[in-house]
């Protein structure tokens, strides 16, 4: 095999048993993407940040995470993880009257942090594998099995179907343009800096969403098998990538009781 | 020395406002080479048998990490001008990280081992020359901004130090790991973890992506790096 398919298959990898099959049409949609955001995402994102002090950016925060706590709650259940399930159910019921409406985030000062879940997760613990890397128009980088995930929980969100029978199915849209808002404000920074600073930004950001994206699915458990921060390889520079069925066993004692997720 | 460098004292907004406020007389070069001096004097493997030196490996490399991060905030503050500030981070970065083993980690197994030996010595300075380029770039975005040691400790044969760090414009923390390997007496960065995002492969992918991208030579990446540093220095 030539040195430029090697560099082929290893630059398609991208480790966890994510491949990028439809690079080509990956990468256009993503330049558009780009586009996009440099004319309409980053302008309105300095704005959102310029005119709302932080704390009235956290109430948004606090407010859309709280309504997507069903989802979080569903996912916890189909998980497996019924102790989180309890501490999701818990923070809505009391972050939806004691934080009024779910602006204040008090279940967090009372002990009770929050997690997110998300149906994409929940498939990789099930076993199924992430699927192609793809680019999605407008919302950007994701896996077959995350795209799926999100129109799941979109789907499933049973506030989404109150708000759609009431005057206030507005509020649904809302909450979601704000969430997509909060969630790039949260980003200037660094996609400028790989933006500008990057040999290669759409393999830059696709190796920094898988990243994310695998730290997320981990979402605070040890999960065996998954390639986290942990297991890459520095120690030895002739690994080309971490191999989840090589992958470094962990120190004694941090096992994990959870199913693995699926790679 | 040692306890010269401890005097340096927490980065708060209140006494960044009194560096920013005090004459530079001498000019800005003489900080950033006081401050490389300072942490040099401090961090080096013979200070380690000072009384108050660390006492193991997880203290020591908190104590770089400290001390690196310190001196990284004060640079940042004290020296506006770019060029000064990424000569001052060239020495630190070859000091204080790992630079060939993090070079050819980014590189990766093929074409190192396509390479010749003069092209992965253009490489291995070039590589040191970008990365400095590049992290000037990113972290004066965060010139405002304010650091706290969290976490320290054993990373398989190393040390992982967790720092949390607040971009004034953003307002929002962010936790950066640094793992650390033990190299020439001393404890030296292999890799910093940012929210979950390993900058080594990260930079593994990009540098894989952009070999093959430009025809799969070392010749081609090499000119695209310099490509790539030229643009920078023209923003």
């Amino acid at each position: 095999m030539s040195l430029a398919a090697c560099a082929t298959q290893d630059g398609a990898n991208l480790g966890g048993g994510l491949y990028d099959p439809v690079e080509d049409v990956n990468r256009a949609t993503f330049e558009f993407n780009v586009k996009v955001d440099e004319a309409i995402g980053e302008p309105i994102a300095l704005v959102y940040r310029e005119a709302l002090p932080r704390s009235v950016r956290d109430g948004i925060r606090n407010f859309a995470d709280n309504l997507n706590s069903p989802v979080v709650f569903i996912n916890d259940l189909l998980q497996g993880e019924f102790g989180r399930a309890q501490v999701t159910l818990a923070r809505f019921v009391v972050n939806s009257t004691a934080g009024i409406a779910g602006v204040a985030d008090v279940a967090t000062s009372a002990g009770l942090p929050g997690r997110r879940a998300d149906f994409g997760e929940t498939l990789a613990v099930w076993g199924v594998g992430p699927g192609p890397y793809l680019v999605v128009p407008f919302l950007g980088p994701s896996t077959t099995r995350h795209f799926v995930g999100r129109v799941a929980d979109v789907v499933v969100n049973p506030i989404g179907y109150l708000l759609a029978t009431t005057d206030y199915a507005w509020v649904g849209i809302a909450e979601r343009t704000v969430e997509i808002i909060d969630q790039r404000e949260r980003l200037i920074e660094a996609v400028d800096g790989l933006k500008k600073t990057s040999l290669d930004f759409y393999a830059s950001a696709r190796s920094s969403y898988w990243q994310a994206r695998l730290a997320a699915m981990h979402n605070g458990r040890s999960l065996p098998g998954v390639p986290g921060d942990d297991d890459i390889d520095i120690d030895d520079e002739e690994e080309p990538e971490p191999k989840p069925a090589a992958a470094a066993p962990k120190p004694a004692g941090t096992e994990s009781r959870r199913p693995a997720i699926s790679q | 020395m040692t306890t010269v460098c401890r005097k340096i004292p927490p980065l708060t907004r209140a006494n960044a406002g009194a560096n920013a406020s005090r004459p530079r007389i001498g000019g800005v070069r003489r900080t950033a080479l006081a401050a490389v001096i300072l942490i040099a004097g401090a961090l080096s493997p013979g200070a380690a048998g000072a009384a108050d030196a660390p006492v193991n490996p997880v203290q020591k490399g908190e104590a770089i990490i400290r001390s690196l991060s310190q001196t990284v905030f004060t640079v940042l503050r004290d020296n506006g001008d770019r060029r000064e500030q990424e000569a001052t981070f060239r020495t630190l970065f070859a000091m204080y990280f790992d630079v060939p083993r993090i070079a050819r980690f980014v590189l990766g197994r093929a074409a190192w081992s396509k390479a010749s030996a003069d092209e992965r010595a253009r490489f291995l300075e070039l590589f040191l020359h970008y990365v400095v380029k590049v992290y000037t770039i990113k972290l004066r975005r965060y010139r405002d901004g304010n650091f706290e040691v969290i976490a320290a400790g054993p990373d398989r044969t190393g040390v992982v130090v967790t720092t949390r760090m607040v971009g004034q414009r953003s307002g929002r923390p962010f936790h950066m790991k640094w793992r650390m390997r033990p190299s020439g007496g001393t404890l030296k960065v292999r890799d910093m973890v940012f929210e979950n995002v390993s900058m080594s492969l990260n930079q593994r992918r990009e540098f894989a992506s952009a070999y093959r991208r430009y025809g799969g030579t070392m010749a081609g990446l090499l000119r695209a790096m310099r490509m790539k540093m030229a643009e920078l220095d023209g923003q």
